[in-house]
């Protein structure tokens, strides 16, 4: 099924998510954005009353900062919930549609953070079992036409490195082999090419967006 | 997912997964250099690829060899004004037990697959550099995980999984990416040639129940060679309907 007879559910939002319904409505297909303070089931299930549901794009949203031990315990909970439990409700809404169509992409957006993240510990916890979650359901949905991929974007500039020190940010900057961030269209055009019928052959895969910095970590390939 | 314009060089393109990429960026509008060592090869993929429409040269050289892969470095560069694609797809497998390996399984096995990435790469990035433009694709195998009677197969591809992430590093700053495509099984003249029970069974083997196309290679080759890939380097990408997920990311 391609693009152009899919509509296409992106939950999340800022920038990124922006960039990726803009590059999906441009490949032709009909985007469903998630409203602001919508739960994702809802939004995914006003999606697929719109059409033929068969694309799932979501995008995580930040948790609370903090080392493990200075975290609360509602903080931690609510960090899960807003990146983890919120992609999983998602793709449980999409999965009966998606199954009924026989075709199904869902894109899951985890973040470089997952191989380990100095003072995010709950991010970094959630995105991980974004990435175990992404695995899982590709196996569970292996024979129904349904792929379930991941795309982890590294820095990306949307404006809040501009925050930074111009010496901390300098410092980022040559971290990246390129010389240079991302941007939410390099991502974009990642999550595209996951929700592309010709990706029928991808499961369960992680990919990197990120100018190369997964390649300081293990875990990465 | 755009390479219109773009050159580009596939080395063992005379056939199987090769051959489909050639074909797959050709039909997107980059001009594409054939290689193989036979030559009937070669010509029957330019042949196929101009009759489709497409832009193609055609050239024979052994890729083990330093000074056949600049002359063919050279050659494409001369055909089409410019490098910018090279996908290293040239492989081969003698599949032994370790205590049944021939030293010579082992040479032949990784300087075809291995050295061959090396050399190439390294003379293609003379070019891309100076363009302060490249997109290299590796393919490598989803086999680099490990598999009986592929310790020379296995080591090579797993070289490849390494080789890519050092250039990836190496070559950033000049405009280049560096990725790898690990192919699971994929129905090629090989895999047909294999008893119906082993086809069974590797089919069994797979989550969705399915085997990949030679297409499906060619897609994931052409997200990498795109314009828009710009901030994805360093990453192996596996095309195996899932399979890997039996596997990493356990290293």
């Amino acid at each position: 099924m391609s693009i152009r007879a899919c509509v296409a559910a992106v939950v999340g939002d800022g920038p990124v998510a922006l960039a990726i319904a803009n590059a999906l409505e441009s490949a032709g297909a009909t985007v469903a954005r998630s409203e602001p303070g919508e739960a994702p089931a809802a939004a995914v299930r006003r999606a697929a009353a719109a059409g033929s549901l068969g694309i799932l794009v979501n995008c995580p949203r930040d948790g609370h900062p903090g080392k493990v031990d200075e975290l609360g315990e509602a903080e931690w909970t609510a960090s899960l919930a807003a990146a983890l439990t919120a992609t999983a409700l998602a793709c449980r809404a999409a999965l009966g549609p998606m199954r009924q169509l026989g075709f199904g992409r869902i894109v899951n957006l985890s973040d470089r953070q997952y191989l380990g993240a100095p003072g995010n510990a709950a991010f970094a916890a959630a995105e991980a079992g974004v990435v175990s979650l992404t695995r899982t359901l590709a196996l569970d949905a292996a024979r129904d036409g349904i792929t379930v991929n991941c795309v982890v974007p590294g820095t990306i500039d949307v404006g809040q490195l501009a925050q930074l020190p111009e010496q901390e940010r300098e410092r980022q900057r040559k971290l990246h082999p390129g010389g240079r961030f991302g941007s939410p269209d390099d991502v974009a055009h990642a999550v595209l090419f996951f929700a592309d019928d010709e990706s029928v052959y991808i499961t369960g895969q992680t990919l990197f967006v990120c100018g190369g910095t997964s390649i300081y970590s293990s875990l990465s390939v | 997912m755009n390479v219109r314009g773009r050159a580009a060089l596939v080395t063992g393109s005379g056939s199987g997964l090769g051959e489909g990429i050639a074909h797959r960026l050709a039909a997107e509008g980059a001009a594409v250099m054939v290689n193989d060592i036979e030559a009937d090869k070669v010509e029957r993929v330019v042949a196929d690829v101009r009759a489709a429409g497409g832009r193609a040269e055609g050239r024979m050289a052994d890729v083990t060899r330093k000074d056949q892969v600049e002359a063919l470095v050279a050659a494409t560069a001369e055909a089409f004004g410019r490098l910018d694609i090279l996908v290293n797809n040239v492989g081969t497998a003698k599949d032994r037990s370790i205590f049944k390996m021939e030293e010579q399984d082992w040479d032949t096995v990784l300087a075809v697959n291995l050295k061959s990435q090396f050399l190439c790469s390294q003379a293609a990035a003379q070019r891309m550099g100076r363009q302060g433009y490249g997109r290299i694709v590796n393919i490598a195998s989803r086999a680099w995980l490990g598999w009986w009677g592929q310790a020379n197969y296995a080591a090579s591809k797993g070289g490849i999984v390494s080789l890519t992430r050092t250039l990836a590093l190496e070559l950033g700053k000049y405009g280049i990416t560096v990725n790898a495509i690990a192919p699971g099984v994929i129905d090629t003249p090989l895999y047909q040639s294999l008893p119906e029970d082993t086809r069974a069974r590797l089919m069994h083997a797979q989550p969705g129940l399915k085997i990949g196309h030679p297409r499906d290679v060619a897609w994931a080759a052409l997200f990498f060679a795109s314009d828009e890939a710009a901030f994805v380097t360093g990453q192996v990408l596996y095309v195996c309907g899932g399979k890997s997920l039996y596997a990493t990311p356990a290293v």
